[in-house]
């Protein structure tokens, strides 16, 4: 630990040093706020392929974790329309891949042994277009929901997730995601569920908050 | 083909710009062997969600090559404990798919023109062993087959770094490890047993091309490196002495404690480094008093530490690193 007083000595003696942290390397970042609309979760509680998005009506999954029938290691698809952008209208493709872990320093039965708390591991895909529908860029982006937010993330968030590449205008970025809810007040449906009722049945708000920098 | 006269005559006339591709762009990079322990693949080799996590016991795998052809996924869980050989915890989590790619395969096989076992995501989070979070770093590719061109390896696989957070933010690189998936668990075992039915220890290797990577910074008259009792310049003409307290002042040591990045560092209390923090004197690790944001910056850090009794006369190189990603090396003048 360095002592007070000499950090406050510190402030005048080498004004030198500190004049060159200006040219220091922190790369730019670019702050995208996504609003997602009709978010749904599409989790794997049936086992038959061929049953897969069939049904019409509302069907609930039979739950993960907790009281769920499931007790870890499922499945689930997440899919969502992203509505805006920065608050400017948007249209899109939200997509996302999950694998259930429940890993704790201090499991339930069912739930995974390890030194820290996360629940999935999830890959995601944010497809932006313009309001007519011109495609703009795709952001690709993966790690773990829940537990803590990464060192240095300017967030409460509960996940830890790194952007792992893009296309069009978002070629080669990198960063991070945070996300709102992070999927956890997704409505949980079967993946029996037939995804095209989502839009007109459900409106449910939440944002993916993606940091990227080239 | 090119034919080997031209090959002799050309290395004449390019010789001035031959002696410039010393300072071509080749990207610095730092290798992390990363130690698991605990290591199990859970199998899924059972099609009812209901039954997974549910048997406390040893449940083996109905095996994937085996009784199942192709195609199954597994997810892989294993303990963090060890990053370069120094003590560390945290969480290793991976994602499979069988594809089983060969230019000869079996029934069951997929017939490709290399040969692949499986995709593979990977997830290493790494803290430090007081729990505190270092870094998370993300990879994926494909697991079996030769390691691809340029990697320092025989290790049968094929892996790149997407990604990474905290002090891998923007990490990018690529992955070998010993292309085993711990033991083979059917994923109807109950992973909050994972430590008591045991699994295999396993070891990665990532080679890490950071986004950005500490420097110390450099003022008009050498490097910024103080003695720390009044905080002049360590100098020729006023060097530093074995065992004295320095301070160094250095860029991209990554998050401090509490500030998120991008964020000027507070001053009252000033903030830590959040990532494990180490100073080479002459190749020798130095005393590391502290290490903290400098107040007012977003990317400015000081670093006190204290020259190593044994450091002899004439001149010393320092280097700081953090998160096991080392600066340049600064020469100093010492007495």
């Amino acid at each position: 630990m360095i002592p007070r007083a000499n950090v406050a000595v510190i402030l005048f003696s080498v004004a030198i040093a500190a004049g060159n942290f200006a040219s220091a390397q922190q790369p730019p970042t670019v702050t995208l706020t996504i609003d997602l609309g009709n978010t749904l979760q599409h989790q794997a509680g049936i086992y038959d392929p061929v049953k897969f998005a069939r049904n019409a009506n509302i069907t609930p999954s039979l739950g993960i974790g907790g009281a769920g029938a499931i007790a870890n290691f499922a499945v689930a698809t997440l899919v969502a329309d992203i509505v805006a952008v920065n608050r400017e209208p948007a249209k899109g493709l939200y997509a996302g891949n999950t694998r259930v872990i429940s890993a704790s320093a201090n499991p339930n039965p069912g739930q995974a042994i390890a030194d820290l708390t996360r629940e999935a591991l999830r890959e995601h895909i944010l497809e932006i277009l313009q309001p007519d529908s011109t495609p703009i860029g795709t952001i690709i982006a993966m790690g773990f929901s829940g537990g803590n937010p990464p060192p240095g993330q300017p967030s409460t968030e509960r996940a830890n997730w790194a952007i792992a590449g893009g296309t069009g205008a978002f070629l080669g970025v990198r960063g991070q995601a945070q996300g709102g809810t992070g999927g956890c007040g997704w409505r949980a449906a079967s993946m029996a569920e037939d995804p095209r009722i989502a839009v007109s049945t459900w409106v449910v708000l939440s944002s993916v908050f993606c940091t990227s920098s080239r | 083909m090119i034919r080997t006269a031209n090959i002799v005559v050309a290395l004449v006339p390019v010789a001035i710009a031959a002696s410039h591709l010393v300072s071509a762009q080749q990207l610095p990079t730092t290798t992390l062997t990363v130690d698991l322990a605990n290591t199990v693949e859970y199998q899924e080799d059972i099609y009812d969600p209901t039954k997974f996590a549910r048997n406390p016991n040893v449940t083996p795998s109905a095996g994937i090559g085996g009784a199942i052809a192709n195609f199954a996924p597994a997810t892989l869980l294993a303990d963090i404990v060890a990053v370069n050989g120094q003590p560390a915890k945290g969480l290793y989590a991976g994602r499979t798919r069988d594809i089983a790619a060969s230019t000869n395969p079996m029934p069951g096989q997929a017939i490709a023109d290399v040969g692949r076992v499986a995709i593979r995501e990977h997830i290493f989070e790494i803290l430090q062993p007081d729990g505190t979070p270092i870094g998370t770093i993300m990879a994926m590719g494909f697991s079996g087959g030769n390691p691809p061109p340029g990697q320092p390896s025989t290790e049968r696989a094929n892996w790149a770094i997407a990604g990474g957070t905290g002090a891998f933010l923007g990490a990018r690189g690529q992955v070998e490890g010993t292309g085993t998936g711990g033991r083979a668990a059917s994923i109807a075992e109950d992973p909050a047993n994972r430590r008591l039915n045991g699994g295999t220890p396993s070891r990665y290797i990532l080679h890490i091309i950071p986004m950005t990577t500490p420097q110390i910074v450099m003022t008009a008259n050498g490097p910024a490196v103080t003695h720390s009792s009044d905080f002049s310049l360590v100098s020729a003409s006023k060097p530093a002495a074995a065992g004295e307290i320095l301070s160094l002042f250095a860029t991209g040591l990554g998050p401090v404690r509490g500030v998120a990045t991008g964020q000027p560092f507070p001053s009252n209390p000033v903030a830590p480094v959040n990532s494990p923090v180490q100073v080479m004197v002459n190749g020798t690790a130095a005393e590391v008093i502290g290490a903290v944001g400098y107040p007012g910056a977003v990317d400015g850090y000081q670093v006190n530490f204290r020259m190593p009794s044994d450091t002899s006369k004439g001149t010393a190189t320092i280097q700081v690193s953090a998160a096991w990603i080392s600066s340049a090396p600064v020469t100093i003048a010492v007495q």
